[in-house]
């Protein structure tokens, strides 16, 4: 299987990013697929919290860092990698990695990119993909658009976004439906998987007492999540038994 | 013998939900059930916890909390009866919620009977809605309430026709009653309990008769279909 390295990350703040790192975690390790992770938000590490056996938190700035993914993207048993961006740094790590020479493996065919850039509904959440779609040749370039933690969805304009999304040759688009606030609290005070909070289990595999309600609602959103996910090729390809077929879509 | 959750709902306020609600409670009292409890959604003044107000609880079903008190209590403490009775705006909000997040399956694991209580009116709206409520119910006993006192939709072909399309459910039919009577019952200190076992006494003999007629109308229907079935 040839390696995959998935990139999340947002230009701002604050639009569910880590949220859709986790998602995506869980989805994979729902479908038996072995994934790493790397997070970025140095030195705290919100991802690291909720997967410590996949995740290192790492400095992207730093060369010995950049090395810890990078180089072992080939050699490790594992061949999903997952990299949280630091929130704010998405055109910035983008960068370092033009620089150093990632975009270019990708597009050569070293390994598959991709990149879920999660936006919430601000002009300026949209702004960025403009910014961001210069990156973006060779690699799967997928639009989250996030409604989790959004209390109306009729906060996005739709004319507004299709006209932004129809500005860019490669996105795809996925949502991240709305999840109930007080599960994604509670998920987020028990500090388990979204997995394990369904299945009523804490972080250590132990029986856990939440509530059915609050279950639901995470079971509910997972089930949404998952037809989001299972849209994409690079989904489809990670999914598919086959070993050599995992590039990207559309290919000769 | 299993414990059963009964909702009684409809699509519009003022179809006789509470009054029905009512009889289902003190049909409980009568057949000598230990205790029941009541989830009143009709946050914050409470209806049909004036009628029960050590077995009721008002609950805000439009807030999540609210919501886990509900089904999450219901799951957790058995081997008790629950009545909700679910306010008219609510109806789909809940029963999506409901279906989300798995409820009816639940519940019947742990060992609950679930009956659903739907009151028609007399519009084709009533019918179109209880017809989405029953698309979400798989393994409770479903009744659609025809109100004789707020009319009858069944009289209308298209109403009919969409009733007919509607498999899983049964009817049942609630006798008008007079304004006498329905001023008599709506007393907050009558019960249809305390009536049937003081034997209607304290009411004119005119309105005895016509509440005996009216409780055997309706709790023989329940009666027949709940043989070897869900009910009570």
């Amino acid at each position: 299987m040839k390696p995959t390295l998935i990139l999340v990350g947002a230009d701002k703040g604050g639009v569910g990013k880590t949220t859709t790192a986790r998602a995506l975690l869980d989805f994979l390790a729902r479908k038996n697929i072995l994934a790493r992770a790397f997070d970025t938000e140095n030195p705290r590490g919100t991802l690291h919290r909720f997967y410590p056996n996949i995740t290192q938190i790492i400095d992207l700035g730093e060369v010995r860092d950049q090395m810890k993914v990078l180089d072992t993207l080939q050699s490790d048993a594992v061949k999903v990698t997952v990299v949280d961006f630091k929130a704010g740094n998405l055109s910035t790590a983008l960068n370092i990695f033009e620089k150093i020479g990632v975009l270019e493996a990708a597009r050569s065919g070293d390994f598959d990119l991709a990149l879920f850039h999660v936006v919430g509904p601000s002009i300026a959440s949209l702004d960025e993909m403009g910014e961001v779609a210069k990156y973006t040749k060779g690699m799967d370039y997928i639009v989250a658009r996030n409604f989790i933690n959004e209390t109306n969805f009729f906060e996005w304009d739709e004319a507004t976004f299709k006209k932004y999304f129809a500005g860019l040759s490669n996105a795809r688009e996925i949502e991240i439906p709305k999840l109930n606030e007080m599960a994604y609290e509670q998920v987020d005070l028990a500090g388990v998987t979204f997995t394990d909070f369904v299945n009523n289990k804490t972080a250590k595999g132990a029986d856990a007492n939440f509530s059915f309600v609050l279950r639901g609602y995470v079971r509910k959103w997972m089930n949404d999540l998952n037809t989001e996910f299972e849209k994409l090729e690079l989904v489809k390809g990670l999914l598919a038994p086959s070993t050599d077929s995992a590039s990207s879509e559309g290919g000769q | 013998m299993a414990n059963t959750l009964t909702i009684v709902c409809s699509n519009k306020p003022r179809n006789g939900k509470t009054l029905l609600a009512r009889m289902i409670a003190d049909r409980l009292s009568l057949t000598g059930a230990d205790s029941f409890r009541i989830f009143d959604t009709d946050f914050p003044e409470g209806g049909l916890a004036g009628y029960f107000p050590e077995s009721s609880e008002i609950v805000d079903l439009a807030k999540t909390q609210g919501q886990v008190r509900i089904f999450d209590t219901i799951l957790a403490e058995t081997g008790v009866d629950y009545i909700i009775d679910l306010q008219s705006d609510l109806l789909d909000a809940f029963f999506r919620i409901f279906s989300d997040i798995g409820f009816e399956h639940a519940a019947r694991e742990a060992g609950l009977n679930l009956s659903v209580y739907f009151i028609l009116d007399r519009a084709m709206t009533t019918m179109q809605s209880a017809r989405r409520i029953g698309e979400m119910l798989h393994e409770s006993d479903f009744v659609l309430v025809r109100n004789e006192a707020v009319g009858n939709v069944l009289t209308l072909p298209e109403a009919a026709r969409i009733r007919a399309q509607i498999k899983n459910a049964r009817d049942l039919s609630m006798p008008a009653l007079s304004i006498e009577a329905a001023n008599f019952i709506e007393k907050p200190e009558f019960t249809f309990a305390g009536f049937v076992a003081r034997n209607g006494e304290g009411a004119p003999l005119e309105m005895r008769i016509e509440l005996w007629n009216f409780l055997e109308a309706v709790y023989n229907q329940r009666g027949r279909a709940a043989e070897g079935a869900v009910l009570l």
